[in-house]
C-alpha cells in the first residue's frame, strides 16, 4: 500500500496554496474549530479516490465535489483546485506522484505510468476506509445490529456475501409458497378421492374392496394390488363400457363443475386480488422508474462498461461523451439494476401465487369443457373456451416476463387487463351446464359402476399425480432451504472466527488505552444479518457497547473496532489512514493512552491525525507519536489557515516585519508564545492552576512556567555542589543567569501590554518592542532547546511524575541530574 | 494515461478473501449433506464463484439441472 511523503493542495476547499512535508512519518494537525483541519483530510481523500466521503454522508443534501470542492472564491474554476499527493509504496519500493483536479474528479494523474503503481493506487478507490471521522467512528459503536452489519461487511467487503444470501433465501421461499400450493391440492384430490369413495379416511384395502364391489356388478375379475399404473375399468376381455351421453356419471360431473365454480370464485379472494395488485405496483415502478432494461442480469455487463470508461468515448457505442457525464450515467444504471433487482424479487413472489391460481383454474375448466361437447352445448363450449384461452394467453404472458425481462409490457398488459376477472359469463354458463346434467336420467346399475370407477380412476389418477408433484416440490423446497442453513450457517461459522479474532485484538487495544479495566472483554456476535457489538463493564455482565459507557470510552472503542478491523483487512497493508479529530470526548490521559497504543501497535502504520485540542496535540509530539507536526492558527477566506510551524515561525516572523506587517507579525509571536508555554509547562511540570477546560492564556502560564525552569536550574546547581560537580555547577548557574536576563525583558515589554493574550491589546505593539520580544523570545527558547540540530527538542523532566531525577532531552545532550547525593 | 480497469488488470481482486473463505465452507458444508447431490453442490459453488448474484432461475436450474439429466 502507500505512506505519504508529501501533499500539495491548491484551492481547495478552505486552502488556497499550501505544502505539508509529511515525510512518510506520522503527522499531527492541530488548529481550533473552522482552521481547515479536515480540508486537509478531504483533499487527500479526494486525490486518491475523486471523493470526498463527506459530502455523502447522511443529512449533506445536494453537495457535490464539483460544486463545493473548489474554494469559494474558485468556484467558477474548478481546474484550478487540484490536489498532488506523493506517495512511497513500500511494496514496490517506488515513489509515485498522483495528481487530481476537480473538474476532472474521476481521473488522476499518476506517474510514474506503471502497472504495479497504478494498481496499489486505483485500489484506494475501492478502499475507502482509509480516512475516519468522529462521524464514522460513532457509527460503528451507536448503530443498531442491522445497520452495524452493514457498515462493517462493508469495510471487509461483505456486500457480495449478504447479496447470495438474499438471493439463496428468495428461493428457499419461492420453493415453500409452490410447495404450499401443491400440498392444497393434492389435499383437495385426496377430499375428491374419499368423496367419490364415500369415506373418511383412506385405505387401501377399503378402495380396493369398493373397486371390486363395482367391478363385480360388471362381471370383472377382482383387483388385488392397488398399484400406481391400477386401471379400475379395466377388463381382461378388453370390453368397451359405453356410459350415458356425458361419459361420467351425474354426480361426478356435477361434483366437477362445482369444483370448477369454486376455484374461480378464488380470483375474488383478497389474496389473490393483493397479490396481483402488488405484482403490478412493482412491475410498475421497474417499468416506468428504473427502466426494466437495467435489470439484474445486466448488472456485471453494465459495471463491465464503466471500468472500460477511460476515454470521452463510450467503451460499446464509441459515441463521444464527456467522460464524467458518462460514468454518471452508468452509475445511474447500476443504481437502478441493484432496486430492480429487488422489484423484480418481490414481483416473482406476487406472480408465483397468481399463476398457480390461474393454472388451477384452466385445468378445472378444460375438465368441464369435455362435459360441454359431449352434451353438445356449442355456446357453453365456445365461451368457456374463449374464457380459458384467454387465462392461458395472460398466463403465457405473465410467466415470459420471468425469462425474459423486456416482456415486461405484456406481463404489466395482462395483469391490468386481469382477464380473468370478466368470468360472469363463465359462471354463467358453468351453471347451465350443471342443470343440464342434473336433468339428464339417472344412472342403470351398471351405468353407475361404471360411473364410480371412472371417477374413481380419474380421482385415483389426480391423487397420486398431485403426491408425486408434491413429492418432486417438498424435495426441492427441503433442498432449498439446506442450501440457504449451508450458506448462513457458513457464513457465520467463517464471520465468527473473523469477528473473534477482531474482538481480541480490540480488547488488547481498549486494555492499552484504559489500564483500570483489566477485565474488560469485547464481543462480536453476528448472525446472518445483524452484529452485536458487546463489551463487559466491572465485570457486570457483556452490554452494548453504548450501555453503560460514556461518550468518551465510546471514541475509544469505536477507535479500537476500526484499527481491530484495519489489523485484520489490511494486515501488513495498513500503511496509512486518516483519524480526523475522531477522539472528541476522550480525556487528556485517554489521548495520551491513544498515543500509546498507535506508537507500541502500529508502528508500520503512518497516520495523519488532526485535533482541536492542543494537549493532545502536545502530548503526540512530546510522546513521539509523530515526527511532523503542523498548527493551524487563525483562518481567513482570503489566505486559508495560517500555519505555526515551529521550525519556520522565526523566518516568517522576520518576514513580517521586513514588510512592515506588524500585525500578523504580533498576532504569529502571540500564538506561537501561546502553544509553547503548554508544552514547557508539561515539560517542566509546572504548578498551573487548575482549569477543566485546559484552556490557559499564556499569561496564567507564562510565569509558572519560568519558575519551574529557574527551579529546576536551581535544584541541578544544589545536585551538583552534592555530588561535587563544580563544571556542571558553573554552567548551570551561567543558565540561570542568562534565563532570568532574558525573562525580565521579556516581562518588561509584556507589561506594556497588560500582559494579556487578547489580540486587540497585542495589536498595539509595534516596532522596536515587537523586534525586542521577538528577539528575547527566539534567544530564551533557543537558549533552553537542545543545541544538537537533529534532536532541537526541549528538555524534560524524567520520571513524568515523582520525585524528579533528570532533566534530559530526547537525544541526551541535555543531563541535568537532580538526584542529590544521599548524605 | 491509459488505465487499465482493475476487472481487466486483476479479475481475482474482484472477490475478497472473506466471501471465497465463506464459500469454500459452504461447499464443504453442502457436500457433507447426503441430500444434496455433489454435482449440484459443484454447480452452485461455481455459479457463486462468478461474482454474480444468481437469481432464482439460475439456482432452480444449477440445482435440479442432474435430477431432471437424469429424468
Amino acid at each position: 500500500m502507500i505512506r505519504i511523503e508529501s501533499v500539495h493542495i491548491e484551492e481547495f476547499r478552505g486552502i488556497r496554496n499550501l505544502q505539508l512535508d509529511l515525510n512518510c512519518e506520522n503527522f499531527g494537525l492541530y488548529g481550533p474549530n473552522g482552521s481547515g483541519k479536515s480540508s486537509i483530510i478531504d483533499a487527500v481523500e479526494f486525490c486518491l479516490t475523486g471523493e470526498v466521503t463527506r459530502f455523502s454522508a447522511p443529512g449533506q443534501g445536494n453537495i457535490k465535489i464539483k460544486d463545493h470542492g473548489p474554494h469559494v472564491d474558485s468556484q467558477k474554476t474548478p481546474q484550478k483546485a487540484k490536489v498532488t499527493v506523493t506517495v512511497y509504496l513500500p511494496s514496490i519500493n517506488k515513489t509515485a506522484t498522483i495528481t487530481r483536479s476537480i473538474d476532472q474528479p474521476n481521473s488522476a494523474t499518476i506517474s510514474p505510468n506503471d502497472r504495479a503503481v497504478i494498481d496499489i493506487v486505483e485500489n484506494y478507490k475501492i478502499h475507502t476506509d482509509f480516512a475516519l471521522s468522529r462521524r464514522d467512528l460513532a457509527k460503528l459503536v451507536i448503530a443498531q445490529p442491522g445497520q452495524r452489519s452493514s457498515d462493517v461487511q462493508t469495510l471487509l467487503r461483505l456486500g457480495h456475501i449478504d447479496k447470495i444470501r438474499k438471493s439463496l433465501s428468495s428461493y428457499a421461499r419461492t420453493c415453500k409458497q409452490e410447495l404450499d400450493e401443491v400440498q392444497r391440492n393434492r389435499d383437495r384430490a385426496e377430499q375428491e378421492l374419499k368423496v367419490t369413495l364415500s369415506v373418511t379416511k383412506l385405505d387401501r384395502k377399503e378402495v380396493l374392496y369398493l373397486a371390486n364391489a363395482q367391478r363385480k356388478i360388471l362381471g370383472l375379475s377382482p383387483i388385488t394390488k392397488l398399484e400406481a399404473n391400477t386401471n379400475f375399468l379395466e377388463s381382461p376381455n378388453q370390453e368397451s363400457f359405453k356410459r350415458n351421453s356425458l361419459n361420467v356419471s351425474k354426480d361426478f360431473a356435477i361434483s366437477n363443475i362445482d369444483s370448477t365454480l369454486r376455484a374461480i370464485t378464488r380470483i375474488e379472494d383478497s389474496a389473490f386480488i393483493d397479490d396481483v395488485e402488488s405484482a403490478f405496483k412493482h412491475l410498475s415502478v421497474l417499468e416506468y422508474e428504473h427502466r426494466q432494461k437495467t435489470t439484474a442480469n445486466e448488472y456485471n455487463f453494465i459495471s463491465l462498461g464503466r471500468d472500460l470508461i477511460v476515454k470521452d468515448v463510450c467503451p460499446f457505442c464509441d459515441n463521444h461523451w464527456n467522460v464524467d457525464a458518462l460514468r454518471a450515467h452508468i452509475n445511474a444504471k447500476l443504481d437502478d439494476a441493484e432496486i430492480g433487482s429487488d422489484l423484480f424479487s418481490k414481483s416473482m413472489e406476487s406472480i408465483t401465487s397468481i399463476v398457480i391460481t390461474l393454472k388451477e383454474i384452466e385445468k378445472q375448466i378444460r375438465y368441464v369443457l369435455e362435459y360441454a361437447v359431449d352434451l353438445e352445448q356449442t355456446h357453453s363450449k365456445l365461451e368457456l373456451e374463449q374464457y380459458v384461452n384467454a387465462i392461458s394467453i395472460a398466463c403465457a404472458e405473465i410467466v415470459r416476463f420471468e425469462s425474459d425481462n423486456s416482456k415486461i409490457v405484456d406481463a404489466l398488459s395482462a395483469l391490468k387487463k386481469a382477464k380473468w376477472r370478466d368470468s360472469s359469463g363463465t359462471k354463467a354458463r358453468l351453471a347451465d351446464l350443471k342443470k343440464i346434467v342434473y336433468l339428464l336420467p339417472d344412472d342403470s346399475v351398471k351405468t353407475r359402476a361404471v360411473g364410480f370407477l371412472t371417477e374413481l380412476q380419474f380421482h385415483y389418477k389426480r391423487l397420486l399425480a398431485e403426491d408425486e408433484n408434491r413429492k418432486r416440490l417438498l424435495s426441492r423446497s427441503e433442498t432449498a432451504q439446506s442450501i440457504y442453513n449451508h450458506f448462513c450457517e457458513a457464513t457465520k461459522t467463517v464471520l465468527e472466527q473473523i469477528y473473534e479474532d477482531i474482538a481480541k485484538d480490540l480488547t488488547v487495544y481498549y486494555k492499552i488505552i484504559n489500564d483500570d479495566e483489566d477485565r474488560f472483554f469485547s464481543e462480536l456476535i453476528v448472525d446472518p444479518a445483524r452484529l452485536w457489538f458487546n463489551v463487559g463493564f466491572y465485570e457486570r455482565g457483556s452490554f452494548p457497547a453504548s450501555a453503560y459507557h460514556s461518550e468518551g470510552h465510546q471514541d475509544c472503542l469505536g477507535l479500537c473496532l476500526y484499527l481491530a478491523l484495519m489489523k485484520h483487512i489490511r494486515g501488513d497493508d495498513f500503511t496509512f489512514t486518516m483519524l480526523d479529530d475522531v477522539l472528541m470526548y476522550t480525556d487528556s490521559l485517554h489521548r495520551r493512552a491513544v498515543s500509546k497504543l498507535l506508537k507500541t501497535k502500529f508502528p508500520k502504520t503512518q497516520f495523519i491525525i488532526t485535533t482541536h485540542d492542543l494537549n493532545w496535540f502536545n502530548f503526540m509530539k512530546s510522546d513521539g507519536l509523530v515526527g511532523n507536526a503542523l498548527s493551524f492558527g487563525d483562518w481567513s477566506i482570503a489566505d486559508g489557515p495560517s500555519i505555526i510551524d515551529d521550525r519556520k515561525i522565526w523566518v516568517e516572523l522576520e518576514n513580517a516585519l521586513a514588510n512592515n506587517d506588524e500585525t500578523r507579525a504580533s498576532a504569529l509571536v502571540r500564538r506561537y508564545l501561546q502553544q509553547t508555554l503548554m508544552v514547557l509547562a508539561e515539560k517542566f511540570r509546572a504548578q498551573i492552576e487548575f482549569r477543566s477546560c485546559v484552556d490557559y492564556h499564556f499569561e496564567e502560564i507564562l510565569e509558572p512556567t519560568f519558575d519551574s525552569w529557574r527551579g529546576i536550574l536551581r535544584s541541578g546547581i544544589a545536585v551538583a555542589v552534592s555530588w561535587g560537580h563544580t563544571d556542571t555547577k558553573a554552567r548551570i548557574e551561567a543558565a540561570l543567569e542568562e534565563t532570568n536576563s532574558l525573562y525580565v525583558r521579556i516581562s518588561e515589554i509584556l507589561k506594556k501590554i497588560g500582559g494579556t493574550s487578547y489580540a486587540d491589546k497585542w495589536s498595539a505593539l509595534k516596532g522596536k518592542d515587537l523586534r525586542e520580544l521577538f528577539t528575547a523570545l527566539k534567544a530564551l527558547l533557543d537558549h533552553i532547546r537542545c543545541e544538537n540540530i537533529r534532536c532541537g527538542g526541549f528538555p524534560y523532566i524524567v520520571p513524568r511524575i515523582d520525585v524528579p531525577e533528570q532533566l534530559r532531552c530526547d537525544c541526551g545532550s541535555i543531563s541535568i541530574n537532580l538526584k542529590p547525593k544521599s548524605s | 494515461m491509459k488505465v487499465t480497469p482493475m476487472s481487466q488488470s486483476n479479475k481475482k481482486k474482484t472477490m475478497s478473501p472473506v466471501v471465497s473463505l465463506v464459500l469454500d465452507r459452504f461447499l464443504t458444508l453442502l457436500n457433507a449433506d447426503k441430500a444434496i447431490e455433489n454435482s449440484a453442490a459443484c454447480r452452485l459453488d461455481e455459479l457463486l464463484r462468478t461474482g454474480k448474484v444468481p437469481n432464482s432461475g439460475t439456482i432452480d436450474h444449477a440445482i435440479t439441472l442432474s435430477k431432471s439429466d437424469k429424468s
